[in-house]
């Protein structure tokens, strides 16, 4: 009798170790279309690269913040010190920050003389790192967090047709998003039932920024 | 199952043949046995090891009176101090069988100089033991207080040395010794478990020895009071193992020691901000080996051998303190851009406390000694002659074998007195009273326990409400934790130069070193990091009535701190110890044949090094123990010891305000006592003796203000003066 409880306990771990798939899933791929990169979603929409490295920038004053306290240290004078050297940098390096794709993100033409514009000096001014002399350098060096990018996808950007890669030649005749799904997310949804989600795939023109459909 | 059934079976069966075998073996040596045990009990009830409670012990009443006079004392400073006590220790022995006694040790202390504020008076007990020698006489064990010695790397003891050192003072360090529990052998006060196993003779072998300790130590000196009266929560233990054969007059042994601080209990209290917990973890393990030709050669008058050590240490801490902890988490955030309404993914990394354990040190090292001896008896004369060699690592440590019982450093007598130059407050405070007060002075006191003796004052000697190292008012001193050793919750209070604490690595005060009294070269007994260099010894007695001592050490440090000449900046350099001791006494009683003891006794010590500090200490004793008339004795010692610093000791501490940098040049001490001893009964006397101690101490010293201008500086001698009186009766009983 025993024996047959045996027997019936290795068959069963049998028919279950046989079932069972080796292949491990990740979740974070699998939600994506074919060939979604991060550094492509990331090229495409370059607001999500800014607003991760401003991210990076606050967590560091925070810590500088933090650690000045400790040290009976007023923070605010500090700060106050940094941001003026930070406006006093040189208008060259000044100009390099405002036009980079990914940390001003501004027109070259707007570049020119940053400091003379005041609602680009206040946005630039996030990028001060307190207590960082070379402040360019540094921010150059904040490191990517890809799975955050390539999460905004899943999250927010298929769901709100946000095009994850640039279209190639051949694509360029495809249909562009919905007009009326454009507009019923122009609105705020009453509730999560009534939100039209986009249930297609878009690339984006590089030359006009025009969206177009992905065959799948 | 079947497999189970049938191993059951083989078990059962295996286990009644080895018990039937054994039952037989037994049977035949179960009238032996008996026999033997009769004799023994027999020898044993001689011994009055009668089964029942024994009471004896010492019962001292008496006063101690010190008046010190010095120039540097503030005018409002008190001269005397007086004490009056009543000290009984009591020894109750309780043996529940032949084999086995239990040894309690209880001290009762009546001070007359505080009796009235006294509203009831703690007794302490100070030994507690369970000891025994059983299953034939081959088990030894201790639980509770023991003194446990293995090999002089291993498990050890460093003690004091004066040779010649004349009863009167000798009878006041051990008295100083005892109430701290200590006595004058090189084996360690513990509190644990030790067994000890004795094969005694199997054939060719003539020992067998096995013996395993297990002891817990004091951790740190504990700042915070915890809930439940002493438990302390930082625990240290100690284990220990060796095993031995001897044979033919040679005995080769291994031991191993292991000292560590368990975590869990250390960190069952939450880290401060500032903390940094220390664990510390000591391994040494040994091979010992020695050969004496008197077991094989008995009939020669003159024996040789040779005893030698070879140890392998391996010392490892690792700390914790509170540090950063970056932890990452994703939010999701709406975000305005241009009017258009977009949600991306923030990345919120949060920093937080966490406890990093970090490796602090890792280092191991070696350890090696060899004597030669030649010992015999030739017409009276009985000597002994050894000379050897060590080399120890830089990176060699052994803690149970390292911390010396005398650590000196307190101001016993007279410890209220004020200073008027905050130097010479703070000499008394870090470098100490004379090391003649230290070795043979102690003040035991009975105190009503309060906040002021709970706590330790920073000012150094007295109950003062003077600032704290950081100028707060009532503050704890910055010497705290070097102090707690004197914080008794019973209230039974010491001021005594001696301690069986046994002492980590980072704990060890470099300040210990500096007191040659227990030995310049080797302050750490043979067991002291990176020395090398040969020892040697001679012992003469003739007839009990001729003493003669000599002891030289020369030896080298590679890696000590010097001075480079040129620039005048530290250097590593190699000092080279130079040590030599002699020493001689005569009973001229019995060398005129008299009947009684005349006993003069004297020695002569230098050391001296040539790099680090150039110290130079040197030291003079002589004295006369003499049976003056029946009953009366006269007792009289005269030491003088001077300590030289060639490159000064300098130290440092702050006075409120001021900053004060002292640098000790030179230390001359000297002692001389002198006293009658009365014999009441066979074991009890009246004894009154008296005293001057002189310490003068050349320093030169700077003072700066709190805006770091020089206020004061220049070259002082520090010169005090004590007479003592003390007057006692002791009756053992």
């Amino acid at each position: 009798m025993k024996k047959l409880y045996q027997y019936t306990m290795i068959l069963l771990a049998g028919v279950l170790g046989a079932c069972s798939s080796l292949e491990v899933s990740d979740p974070y791929s699998e939600n994506l279309p074919a060939g979604f990169t991060a550094q492509g979603y990331m090229d495409v929409h370059p607001i999500l690269r800014k607003l991760q490295i401003k991210d990076y920038v606050e967590v560091h004053n925070a810590y500088v913040q933090d650690s000045l306290q400790k040290l009976g240290l007023d923070y605010a004078a500090v700060k106050a010190a940094d941001d003026a050297a930070f406006a006093a940098l040189d208008p060259a390096v000044l100009a390099a920050i405002c036009a980079d794709k990914f940390l001003g993100g501004y027109p070259a033409a707007s570049c020119a003389n940053p400091a003379a514009d005041e609602a680009i000096m206040k946005d630039l001014m996030e990028f001060n790192f307190v207590g960082v002399p070379d402040d360019f350098t540094a921010l150059t060096q904040v490191p990517i967090d890809e799975i955050a990018i390539s999460q905004q996808y899943v999250v927010f950007g298929q769901a709100h047709g946000w095009a994850y890669r640039w279209c190639d030649a051949t694509e360029l005749a495809n249909p562009g998003r919905d007009q009326a799904i454009i507009d019923a997310q122009a609105k705020r949804a009453a509730s999560a039932d009534k939100f039209v989600a986009d249930p297609g795939i878009y690339c984006m023109d590089a030359a006009t920024g025009a969206l177009h459909k992905v065959n799948q | 199952m079947n497999f189970n059934m049938n191993m059951r079976k083989f078990l059962l069966t295996s286990a009644v043949a080895f018990s039937a075998a054994t039952a037989f073996a037994a049977e035949n040596q179960a009238e032996v046995v008996t026999q033997q045990k009769s004799l023994l009990e027999k020898l044993d009830s001689l011994n009055a090891a009668v089964l029942g409670l024994k009471i004896n012990g010492t019962a001292k009443a008496g006063v101690l009176a010190s008046f010190s006079s010095s120039d540097q004392y503030a005018k409002e400073s008190p001269t005397q101090e007086n004490q009056a006590f009543t000290d009984v220790d009591l020894r109750l022995t309780a043996r529940p069988s032949s084999e086995t006694m239990i040894d309690v040790e209880l001290r009762l202390h009546k001070d007359w100089q505080n009796s009235y504020d006294e509203n009831n008076n703690p007794i302490i007990g100070h030994w507690f033991s369970y000891d025994g020698t059983i299953l034939n006489k081959h088990v030894d064990f201790n639980l509770g207080y023991m003194r446990v010695g293995y090999t002089p790397l291993t498990v050890f003891a460093p003690q004091t040395e004066i040779l010649q050192e004349p009863e009167i003072f000798s009878e006041k360090r051990r008295e100083a010794l005892a109430k701290r529990n200590l006595d004058t052998t090189s084996r360690r006060l513990l509190q644990g478990l030790n067994v000890a196993y004795n094969s005694g003779s199997v054939g060719a072998v003539d020992n067998i020895t096995a013996q395993l300790t297990g002891a817990r130590l004091r951790n740190t000196g504990k700042k915070v009071d915890q809930v439940f009266f002493d438990f302390d929560f930082s625990d240290r233990y100690m284990l220990g193992a060796r095993a031995g054969v001897e044979s033919y007059g040679a005995h080769l042994g291994l031991n191993f020691v292991n000292l560590l601080d368990r975590k869990l209990t250390r960190r069952s209290r939450q880290i401060e901000d500032t903390d940094t917990i220390y664990y510390d973890n000591n391994r040494v393990f040994s091979a010992d080996l020695s050969f004496d030709s008197k077991k094989a050669l008995p009939t020669l008058p003159v024996s040789f051998g040779l005893n030698g050590e070879f140890a392998m240490s391996k010392w490892k801490v690792d700390r914790d303190y509170l540090g950063k902890e970056v932890k990452v988490s994703y939010k999701v955030v709406e975000k305005n851009i241009n009017g258009e309404r977009i949600v991306y993914i923030k990345n919120a990394s949060t920093t937080s406390q966490a406890v990093v354990n970090q490796d602090y040190v890792d280092e191991s090292g070696n350890s090696f000694y060899a004597n030669l001896f030649a010992k015999g008896d030739i017409n009276d004369i009985d000597f002994k002659v050894e000379a050897g060699y060590l080399k120890t690592d830089e990176k060699f440590w052994s803690e149970m074998a390292s911390s010396p019982v005398y650590q000196g450093r307190a101001v016993i007598l007279n410890a209220n007195a004020l200073y008027t130059n905050p130097a010479d407050s703070l000499i008394l405070a870090t470098y100490g009273a004379s090391s003649l007060e230290n070795l043979y002075f102690n003040v035991y006191n009975s105190t009503t326990l309060q906040a002021y003796n709970l706590m330790t004052s920073a000012n150094t000697n007295s109950l003062s409400n003077n600032g704290d190292l950081f100028g707060r008012q009532n503050g704890e001193s910055g010497y705290l934790y070097s102090r707690l050793d004197n914080n008794y919750k019973n209230g039974h209070f010491y001021r005594n130069g001696y301690t069986g604490n046994v002492a980590k690595r980072l704990e060890l005060d470099p300040l210990m070193e500096l007191d040659p009294s227990v030995g310049l070269a080797l302050p750490f007994g043979l067991a002291t990091p990176d020395r090398k260099g040969i020892t040697a010894k001679v012992d003469v007695n003739w007839a009990d009535k001729v003493f003669f001592n000599a002891r030289v050490n020369m030896l080298t440090q590679a890696n000590s701190l010097g001075i480079d000449p040129a620039t005048g900046l530290a250097q590593i350099a190699e000092n080279k110890f130079t040590e030599f001791a002699v020493g001689i006494g005569a009973d001229i009683g019995a060398l005129a044949a008299l009947d009684r003891q005349i006993l003069v006794q004297g020695s002569f010590s230098q050391a001296k090094e040539n790099a680090y500090l150039k110290r130079t200490a040197k030291r003079i004793v002589a004295g006369v123990t003499a049976d003056v008339w029946g009953p009366i004795a006269l007792l009289a010692g005269f030491q003088q010891y001077e300590k030289e610093f060639g490159n000064g000791f300098g130290f440092g501490g702050a006075f409120g305000e001021m900053n004060v940098a002292v640098s000790v040049l030179k230390a001359s001490e000297r002692l001389i006592m002198g006293g009658i001893r009365v014999k009441l009964a066979p074991i009890s006397y009246l004894s009154v003796q008296y005293g001057m101690l002189t310490n003068d101490l050349d320093y030169a010293y700077a003072i700066t203000g709190a805006d770091g201008a020089l206020t004061a500086a220049g070259a002082e001698k520090l010169s005090i003066s004590k007479n003592i009186i003390t007057a006692d009766v002791t009756v053992n009983f």
